[in-house]
């Protein structure tokens, strides 16, 4: 005979935040390939039902419009690609520093509501280099939050104007390059890596997918 | 695929009070792709003590060979409680801490065996297994735990959790067996066993299924069909396997929800019992 009982669904969460670079510099081609590597992410994401519901996304774009919330974390299920536009200078810090803040906000409440969750990540994607005062603190708050086990952040780069060595200081870690302008299989990779980490157990050390589709270290 | 299921016999045997029925399915997971279950469970009335034990252990994901680490966890636990009730005639906690560093030895003894095989580059990690031990006669529960996993009882005061909740920043840290200082922390608990005519011990596979986190809690709309499902169950040959807990186990509300290994052992006490 069959048992009918039923189950609690209290997904630990794994949250993202992308802080993206829409400057004037990314006009044309290069916001074309960054929206179409959105659109990607959503519809590969959400084709695995438990990493829609464990992993959480939200942007941050700085350019034209300033440093902005152009999406506060939500549950990957609901996650909906922007279109987004490129235009005006590059308040990369500023960025960086809202994005740190979110994170914390977003694990307080993951803690106030007893949600248990991964370590959250940021990904910083530039294909130039910050002009706002203040940028270097904000590099410090990224790598001191990552001493710390706060968050874990990967800078990438894109394109031949990249200041590398400016985006090495946000992170830990060395920054990555993006081939060309392949954002698709970024954020393919993105999706399949939170979809690992979203599904690790406890003492899971995941291995990540290899990046040498899209990116390559720089050195 | 994984492998079969395992775990699936029955015991109901007139030496002892409890009737136990168990499980361990392999996750969705590990089916897609091609992991081994690294869940591993084991039972055993041991006739010195007048005691049933129940023994769960998982396997971390991450490590290469911790089916075997969970597979000789669980063995190891079993003959180290089966010694110390031979010789003591009662099972207490420090026969349950003494078993699970046995387990921890014989974990790292294999270890070392993988390690000298040519071509093995292995570390510990590799063998790094959960570790979850009750043992219950007509008058004490002795426990013992070690990383995730969970033992909820049910008597006439309702369903209670005894594992600790875990306090922890991130959900992927965790203690193992093999972890330095593991056994030193390891939580052990008694109590009055008396009023207990239930209990289970699982995964966390199957904890995720039915205890609250952070209040830990057992979810009731679970573990009461669960009971209920052992207790009429009682009739069933020793060697029967429970088909039911199995196919529960992987219903697709159960794989909606985790897909980990699970695995669960129950044990029900015969009523007469209590009184």
């Amino acid at each position: 005979m069959d048992i009918t009982a039923e189950v609690l669904t209290a997904d630990q969460r794994c949250a993202c935040m992308m802080v993206l670079d829409t400057s004037g510099s990314m006009q044309g081609d290069s916001i074309d390939a960054l929206n179409q590597g959105l659109a990607a992410f959503e519809a590969q994401v959400k084709s695995n039902a438990l990493a829609a519901r464990r992993i959480e996304v939200g942007i941050i774009t700085f350019g034209g419009d300033g440093v902005r919330l152009n999406q506060d974390f939500l549950q990957a299920r609901n996650f909906v690609a922007p279109v987004l536009a490129a235009g005006g200078v590059t308040p990369m810090g500023e960025a960086v520093q809202l994005a740190v803040q979110a994170i914390r906000n977003r694990k307080n409440e993951f803690r106030q509501l007893g949600v248990q969750y991964y370590r959250p990540w940021l990904m910083l994607i530039t294909d130039g280099e910050p002009t706002d005062e203040g940028w270097e603190q904000a590099a410090e708050l990224v790598r001191r939050e990552e001493t710390q086990k706060a968050l874990t952040c990967f800078p990438i780069g894109v394109g031949s104007q990249v200041n590398l060595a400016k985006l090495a200081q946000f992170s830990t870690r060395r920054p990555m390059s993006l081939n060309g302008l392949d954002f698709e299989e970024m954020f393919v990779w993105l999706s399949s890596s939170l979809g690992k980490v979203s599904a690790s157990g406890p003492g899971n050390m995941i291995e990540l997918p290899p990046v040498d589709s899209w990116a390559s270290l720089s050195v | 695929m994984g492998e079969p299921e395992r775990m699936t016999r029955r015991i109901s045997q007139p030496t002892t009070p409890w009737t136990v029925t168990a499980a361990t399915v392999t996750g969705s997971s590990h089916n897609k792709s091609g992991l081994p279950c690294q869940d591993d469970g084991r039972w055993e009335v041991l006739q010195s003590a007048g005691t049933l034990v129940l023994v769960v252990s998982d396997g971390a994901g991450s490590g290469k060979l911790t089916q075997f680490a969970s597979a000789t966890a669980v063995r190891s636990c079993c003959y180290a409680l089966r010694q110390h009730a031979a010789r003591d005639g009662v099972i207490t906690c420090e026969s349950v801490r003494a078993a699970a560093s046995h387990a921890a030895q014989d974990v790292l003894k294999l270890y070392q065996i993988f390690e000298r095989r040519p071509g093995g580059a292995l570390r510990i990690g590799d063998f790094a297994c959960t570790l979850v031990v009750a043992a219950v006669n007509a008058r004490k529960l002795v426990m013992l735990q070690i990383g995730d996993g969970a033992v909820v009882t049910d008597s006439p005061e309702g369903l209670r959790c005894l594992s600790p909740v875990l306090h922890r920043e991130y959900a992927n840290e965790a203690e193992f067996l093999v972890t330095p200082n593991a056994l030193a922390k390891a939580f052990t608990y008694e109590e009055d066993a008396s009023i207990i005519r239930g209990i289970a011990v699982m995964s966390d596979g199957v904890q995720s299924l039915g205890v609250e986190y952070p209040s830990n809690r057992p979810f009731a709309r679970l573990f009461r069909p669960l009971f209920d499902h052992a207790v009429t169950h009682r009739a069933v040959p020793q060697t029967s396997r429970d088909e039911s807990l199995e196919r529960f186990l992987k219903t697709d509300a159960v794989n909606e929800s985790t897909d980990d290994d699970r695995t669960l052992i129950m044990a029900v006490r015969e009523v007469a019992c209590l009184d």
